[in-house]
């Protein structure tokens, strides 16, 4: 809105201050004759965005006005940024909603059938249920620890302590974590690397790093399958290579793989446990060291992992 | 004997709900995703339909209620959600986008269900 000051009844700065409310929404402009500092500062302090002094050049309003609605522009796309994120988030609640109520209700449930005493008066008869349900508790804490995780990567606000850590010896326990449930479906796990490879990081993320990539690796593989961990150092990068030989994805599981809560539900995953967590968290972390991960796989046959982190990022004195 | 087809992609939910229904002398089939579902539909012709609304895609119960009554299949329909306390969306029964009998928030207690069930279940 162009304005001018001095008008019959009532002056440019009344009207503004009419307009109350209002004049939150507008670009105003104010015009007058009556160029003075203080009619600008007070415009501008009442809510006018800017002040063209009477007479004015076609050059000049065209300067006044294209600035105006360079600000228009940027607040619309301000307005849409927030309120994509809005959705973003009311998505992100949702799905968490319904992912912290599941499990609820399948304890609520057995609870319900144990009280009634559906299966007669053996206590036997109800292991299964109680199983059952430590089961789905033991998922739901999961993804409540992947959730704070994630929130205080998100936040900045998680210490991070960068000392020298050995990348070797690091993969080497998150294998040896990772044992117990490769054991159970005779999964074997190999390590293939240098000797020593030493970064600079915080010990905590390396760890949740190496503990997603090769705990998934076991989870999405086959029985008697094998888990492939390579550690390698180049001129410029360090990777961390984690293959499969389990279920694998297709090209169009692959793009939705790294969004929250995408876990690619099919009947070979079912039966497999996971927060739809993990792999976002590692996106995360891996973006703060710079480095990117990306992943190869083939319905059936398996999927590899690639971490890779600029040395740059990582490298102390990375000898041996 | 009366046959209720139970589709949800809760494994425990499936399981819990058989067990309860069973008890009071229904034949339960089961199927953990609107495909599998759609087959046994069509194969035992079951008296009654209980859906989940969110499977692997979020609105998959909505759509399998849509197919079934675009077949002009009167089958009557329970509807379960879990998800328009925590939106705030309200979802309801609704003739042609939400064309089932009876809608309800997850969980279900017992008796309620019982109630619906036998309800379209004489």
């Amino acid at each position: 809105m162009f304005l001018d000051y001095k008008l019959p009844d009532m002056n440019g700065i009344e009207i503004i201050e009419k307009l109350g409310e209002h004049a939150k929404d507008l670009i105003i402009i104010m015009i007058t004759a009556y160029a003075s500092i203080e009619v600008a500062i007070e415009a501008t302090r009442k809510g006018a965005y800017d002040f063209l002094p009477k007479p004015f050049t076609p050059n000049e309003l065209r300067t006044v006005t294209r600035k105006a609605a360079e600000r228009i522009l940027l607040a619309r796309k301000n307005a849409q940024l927030a309120h994509e994120k809005k959705q973003v988030r009311f998505e992100f609640i949702r799905v968490l909603g319904h992912e912290l109520k599941a499990p609820l209700g399948a304890v609520e449930g057995y609870l319900e059938l144990m009280k009634t005493k559906t299966l007669g008066d053996n206590l036997d008869s109800y292991l299964q249920f109680i199983e059952r349900s430590s089961i789905r508790l033991q998922q739901m804490r999961k993804l409540i620890v992947d959730l704070l995780d994630m929130t205080r990567l998100e936040s900045g606000k998680k210490s991070r302590n960068l000392v020298a850590v050995d990348l070797r010896k690091a993969a080497e326990n998150a294998i040896e974590l990772a044992t117990p449930a490769a054991n159970a479906r005779s999964i074997s796990i190999s390590l293939e690397a240098p000797a020593t490879l030493s970064i600079m990081a915080d010990v905590g993320e390396i760890d949740m790093m190496l503990n997603n990539l090769i705990s998934n690796a076991v989870k999405y593989n086959r029985d008697e399958g094998k888990v492939m961990v390579r550690l390698e150092q180049t001129a410029d990068n360090i990777s961390v290579q984690v293959a499969d030989t389990g279920i694998g994805m297709s090209a169009e599981e692959q793009q939705k793989l790294f969004k929250e809560f995408s876990r690619i539900k099919n009947a070979k995953t079912a039966n497999i446990l996971g927060s739809g967590l993990g792999l976002s968290i590692l996106k995360r972390l891996a973006e703060l060291y710079e480095g990117n991960i990306s992943v190869a796989s083939e319905p059936d046959q398996g999927t590899t992992f690639t971490l890779t982190i600029p040395l740059s990022k990582c490298a102390e004195a990375s000898t041996t | 004997m009366a046959k209720i087809l139970l589709v949800d992609d809760d494994k425990d939910f499936v399981e819990i709900n058989k067990m309860l229904l069973e008890k009071e002398g229904y034949k339960i089939l089961t199927a953990y995703d609107p495909t599998e579902g759609y087959k046994v539909l069509k194969a035992e012709k079951p008296d009654l339909l209980i859906l989940d609304v969110m499977m692997v895609e979020p609105d998959d119960g909505f759509a399998m209620a849509q197919k079934i009554r675009k077949e002009k299949n009167n089958i009557p329909i329970i509807m379960l959600t879990s998800v328009s306390k925590v939106t705030g969306m309200k979802f309801d029964k609704d003739e042609e986008m939400v064309p089932v009998n009876e809608f309800f928030e997850k969980p279900l207690a017992k008796d309620k269900l019982l109630k619906a069930v036998k309800k379209y279940i004489k």
